[in-house]
């Protein structure tokens, strides 16, 4: 279920992403809500402008974790750019996250 | 060949899409071991579903998030970054956002702060806080809240962040305030109400202190008029009959015929009737008993006259005491009791009645008691009747006369039992007697002579001279004519002299 696309403000930013982001989680448990103010955090510090978030709660609707094969919550998915990319966790370990999106590779 | 190629293809792709599932798998079995997930999704009958991964502790940790999601205050949690990790339903409803809108976002995007910096929302190393402030939600509503903060810690004790449970206070604060507000008009309106009553007990205070001025006033002119009258009727009408009955001797003196005679004689009698009923309306108007001899003597001539109209008064004087008093108070002490005892003597249905004048701790009393009737003094407040009434005017006259005074006036009544009416009056600043000007003697001196004058001395071996002492000149004329029908009699006026001492 699509909750919420941020920066919810950058209407125009939309055209512009980059980086089209899911991220699955579990309601509110503790890692849910830890993923989702880590993967703000980061993307706000290394790709402002540059990303879309989709958040998609799976208690409310557990059927959409067969579109990306989802199996452990919270899990993000980078849709774009492609090949379709899964970090798993709360996303704490910036670093892990930053290869994970290939921040590096896209942007050189 | 081809066919052997697609299947060397497809068996790369599907190494390829197993590689990929493995490090997938491995990449999961990592964050399950890291404990960076707390939910597994499993494939069932019913379709997939959604389990959690908790600790031991975690039963009353879902209990105390059930709990704090139901509780009626918005609770929210933040972290270190102020970024929030809980948020309830009540706080859906105060800051007007729901959760999914705001988790993972900072705490400042929920409302503005009006009134304060964010340090409340600072996660801090020691206690809980409690705070009042003004914020501006995102609907642009203004509203006061009330929040208290308590440090959120993790098992190791290490600060993880804070949690606020902030409750809407606006209506109690506009309650609070409207209250202050109506406490403040109610002081101002008791502190306009109690100067108003000030102001008009003041001038009810004037207003009845003017009442017995006038009463006072009042009850001098009556004094005055009633003096009057006595002086007309002593001075014209008196001394006119007394002019007439001296004629009339002279006339007798003539030797007239028998018929004749006996009509000067009739007439004579008339006159004396007359001349009685004008003393006695003299007395009555001004009794001169009162003004002469002061009260005790007033009242035991009033007792008198009661006794002639049929009721037995017994005077008790007490004895060894002063009573002297201006004449305005006598006067007003003696038409009271006369006043008391006419009404004895109308209402009481008793033929005795007493009355006690006595002295004592700088007071005049007396007491007027009869064995009558009685009556209920509550039922006096509601007479009708005209005598009733008229009675119950006089009673109030009296007591406003005696307050005009600085004395009072009690009545106390037991039906079957009696009436007692007592009259109090203060002796004290009552003025000397030398600013007293006693009243006029009206007196007709028939003085043969002057023993100590040397004119009586000179003359007495002659003839008999009279010296003629009166105020009236009609009188001194009447009595002259009547001694200028003796031969061995002298009369001589004595016009500078208005009485003998």
């Amino acid at each position: 279920m699509k909750l919420r696309e941020f920066p919810a403000k950058r209407k125009s930013a939309k055209a512009a992403c980059v980086f089209d982001l899911r991220l699955y989680v579990a309601g509110q448990t503790e890692k849910s809500v830890m993923a989702l103010a880590n993967l703000k955090r980061i993307c706000e510090a290394h790709l402002a402008g540059q990303y879309r978030i989709e958040i998609i709660d799976l208690v409310r609707a557990p059927q959409l974790a067969a579109v990306d094969q989802i199996f452990a919550l919270p899990t993000l998915v980078r849709r774009l750019p492609e090949p379709i990319k899964k970090i798993i966790g709360d996303l704490s370990n910036e670093e892990r996250v930053l290869v994970g999106l290939e921040v590096q590779r896209v942007r050189g | 060949m081809a066919t052997k190629t697609t299947t060397r293809a497809a068996l790369f792709a599907e190494m390829a899409e197993l590689r990929k599932r493995l490090v997938e798998s491995e990449e999961i079995f990592r964050a399950i071991r890291a404990g960076e997930v707390d939910a597994l999704i499993v494939d069932g009958a019913e379709g997939q579903r959604i389990f959690t991964l908790q600790g031991v502790d975690s039963e009353s940790n879902r209990f105390r998030g059930e709990i704090l999601a139901q509780v009626g205050d918005a609770v929210c949690a933040v972290d270190l970054d102020h970024r929030i990790t809980f948020y309830n339903a009540a706080a859906e409803s105060l800051y007007g956002l729901n959760a999914a809108e705001v988790m993972g976002r900072y705490l400042t995007e929920l409302y503005d702060c009006r009134s304060s910096s964010l340090d409340h929302a600072t996660p801090r190393e020691s206690g809980r806080s409690r705070t009042e402030y003004t914020i501006r939600t995102r609907d642009g509503r203004e509203l006061q809240v009330e929040s208290n903060e308590t440090s959120l810690r993790d098992k190791a004790g290490r600060l993880i962040g804070m949690l606020s449970v902030t409750r809407d206070i606006t209506d109690r604060k506009q309650a609070e305030t409207a209250l202050r507000e109506s406490e403040k008009q109610l002081r101002s309106f008791t502190g306009q109400l109690e100067e108003l009553v000030k102001v008009r007990t003041v001038e009810l205070m004037e207003s009845q202190a003017r009442l017995r001025g006038l009463a006072k006033e009042l009850n001098l002119a009556e004094q005055y008029e009633r003096k009057r009258l006595a002086g007309e009727l002593h001075d014209y009408l008196a001394q006119l009959l007394v002019l007439c009955r001296l004629n009339l001797g002279q006339v007798k003196r003539m030797g007239l015929p028998g018929k004749t005679n006996e009509i000067v004689k009739e007439t004579e009698e008339v006159l004396n009737q007359a001349l009685q009923y004008s003393r006695t309306l003299m007395a009555e108007l001004s009794p001169s008993v009162l003004l002469e001899h002061g009260l005790p003597a007033g009242l035991t001539w009033l007792g008198e006259q009661m006794q002639r109209r049929g009721l037995m008064v017994t005077v008790d004087v007490a004895t060894g005491a002063d009573w002297w008093l201006p004449e305005d108070r006598a006067i007003l002490l003696f038409q009271s009791v006369r006043e008391l005892l006419m009404n004895v003597l109308k209402h009481a249905g008793s033929k005795e009645a007493t009355v006690r004048l006595e002295q004592g701790g700088g007071k005049l009393q007396i007491t007027v008691r009869d064995d009558g009737v009685g009556f209920h003094c509550a039922a006096l407040v509601a007479v009708s009747s005209n005598t009733a009434m008229s009675s119950k005017l006089g009673l109030l006259s009296i007591r406003e006369r005696m307050m005009s005074l600085g004395g009072w006036f009690d009545l106390q009544s037991v039906p079957e039992q009696g009436t007692m009416a007592t009259l109090v009056l203060p002796l004290a600043n009552l003025g000397g007697r030398d600013g007293q000007t006693k009243g006029e003697e009206y007196e007709v001196s028939l003085s043969s002579a002057v023993p100590h004058s040397p004119a009586s001395r000179v003359l007495r071996s002659t003839a008999i001279r009279v010296l003629l002492v009166d105020d009236h000149a009609m009188v001194r004329q009447g009595l002259r004519s009547v001694l200028e029908s003796y031969p061995d009699v002298e009369s001589a006026p004595m016009p500078a002299a208005r009485t003998l001492g």
